[in-house]
């Protein structure tokens, strides 16, 4: 984390308004995309965006720089809302919808080949196990390195390694899936 | 071990230094089980990318930063600000003054841009409002109302600019009231458990536009249109229907209706209830002038802000979050 973002967390912390701005400037694309991801109705994505972004600031001032990062703490924040979101506003998906077959051939490069859109992914993202989705978003979506997702999810490197090793593994078997039953 | 492989062979590609058969070249044992997981990652690199729109953007920040100007809200305090913001009066002038704030306008300005259409010097004005009122709408009764509102919007749009003879944007405009639409639908169906004037509403909203629809007396060349805003409005209702149907014995049990009565909502009197501002209403102009290609639905909600296409090798982005 750069020296820079320190200060201007420091900066927020003390509610200076133009730090924070710029600190929501620097994390809205990604708390953006990873909401988008993490949650199945479009609708809620601004809102829960900017849910985000005010309970951030209206606890900015209980938050202490630590060994964990800023982003962190606002992946946390976006985290548990996105929980709260489906315990009041979604139904739960039956598990049996959730379980993935082994025994189907992934065809080569066949996914690379087609276009993947963002509501095909976010479909399919959603039958992931959460620490799964995480690594996917956090990784493929919003670009974080290995040991940065690592950082984020308060989990060490070798663990996101193999979580996204599974990850990829899970998520190419539910396209294929998908792309098999039109 | 494959898992370092693995992103060895990601780093790798992502950086230029390799391709995917390289890799798999590279790692002949493992290359049977690494190929699906870097097509996967590679289609992952191009997918569209989704953003927030600017108007989204511009309105949260400038939300926060009113926000700290003051002092950090407490939880009582937070009760009296969302008692205020129920009222749709107070939407309405919250979006107002964010709008102004946003872009340093007049209110006649942002009054005038109301009636703007696609295209004009205004109507970002008029579509930041409408964000505007949308990011202020707290609860889903609020939001499935101004998406009601701006579908309304959009159909005047298309008329208006069906007689403009300007094809393209009317038809992207259909587009967006179909969005609406499904927005509206979408939060309506996820309360219609929990609150039943919120379907009424919808229910009495698309009725008022189909009504108005019918009534317009379009000219040949603009039938089409209409005849399509028809179909998305009548398909929505058929919808609504249903949901009215399956929610219907649990709405009875608990309200315990007179028997006999056969309406699915009997203890809400939600149509005249419902305030001016709930009730959509649209002014057709009677003699539009279009005649509409075939076009496609609206793609998904939010749209991602850059062109989808396919990138052959995996790219990660350069991004650091320090």
């Amino acid at each position: 984390m750069s020296i820079d973002e320190r200060a201007l967390v420091e900066q927020a912390i003390q509610h200076d308004s133009r730090a924070f701005a710029q600190l929501y400037d620097r994390y809205v694309d990604k708390i953006y995309k990873y909401i988008y991801y993490k949650t199945g109705a479009s609708a809620s994505v601004d809102d829960l965006t900017a849910q985000v972004f005010l309970k951030a600031w209206e606890s900015i001032g209980n938050y202490r720089w630590t060994e964990h990062p800023f982003a962190a703490w606002l992946f946390r924040i976006a985290h548990n809302l996105v929980i709260d979101y489906y315990r009041t506003r979604r139904e739960t998906v039956p598990l049996e919808d959730l379980a993935l077959e082994d025994n189907i051939t992934p065809p080569l490069d066949e996914l690379a080949q087609s276009h993947l859109t963002s509501a095909m992914l976010r479909q399919a993202i959603a039958q992931l196990t959460e620490d799964q989705q995480q690594v996917i978003v956090l990784k493929f979506i919003d670009g974080y390195e290995i040991d940065q997702v690592a950082k984020l999810l308060g989990k060490d490197s070798r663990a996101v390694r193999s979580l996204q090793h599974r990850a990829l593994g899970a998520l190419q078997r539910i396209l294929s899936k998908s792309k098999a039953q039109p | 071990m494959i898992d370092l492989i693995l992103e060895d062979c990601l780093k790798d590609i992502r950086d230029g230094h390799a391709t995917l058969a390289d890799c798999l070249a590279k790692y002949p044992d493992q290359a049977t089980e690494l190929a699906p997981l870097l097509g996967m990652a590679s289609a992952l690199q191009a997918v569209d990318e989704v953003k927030p729109s600017l108007e989204f953007r511009q309105a949260t920040r400038a939300r926060l930063v009113a926000l700290s100007s003051q002092p950090v809200r407490r939880e009582h305090s937070r009760q009296t600000w969302f008692s205020f913001m129920r009222s749709s009066r107070a939407y309405a002038a919250i979006a107002l003054a964010l709008v102004i704030v946003m872009f340093g306008l007049s209110a006649a300005i942002v009054d005038a841009s109301s009636e703007s259409l696609p295209g004009t010097l205004l109507y970002p004005v008029k579509r930041a409002t409408e964000q505007a009122q949308l990011f202020l709408a707290t609860d889903a009764a609020s939001q499935a109302r101004v998406h009601l509102q701006i579908a309304n919007h959009r159909l005047t749009e298309m008329v208006a600019l069906s007689q403009q003879g300007q094809d393209h944007l009317a038809e992207q405009t259909i587009g967006e009231y179909d969005a609406e639409i499904n927005n509206a639908l979408e939060i309506t169906t996820t309360q219609i458990k929990q609150n039943n004037s919120s379907i009424q509403n919808l229910t009495q909203g698309l009725a008022n536009q189909q009504k108005k629809l019918q009534e317009s007396q379009p000219s040949s060349s603009s039938e089409k249109l209409v005849q399509r805003a028809l179909t998305i409005s009548g398909k929505a209702l058929g919808q609504l229907s249903r949901i009215k149907s399956e929610a219907a014995p649990s709405a009875t049990a608990t309200e315990q209706p007179t028997p006999g009565t056969p309406t699915p909502f009997p203890t809400l009197p939600a149509l005249l209830a419902t305030p001016p501002a709930a009730q959509p209403t649209i002014d057709l102009p009677p003699s539009p002038k279009f005649t509409p290609p075939d076009r496609g639905k609206p793609s998904d909600v939010p749209k991602p802000t850059r062109e989808p296409k396919l990138i052959p090798q995996i790219k990660l982005p350069n991004l650091s979050p320090g």
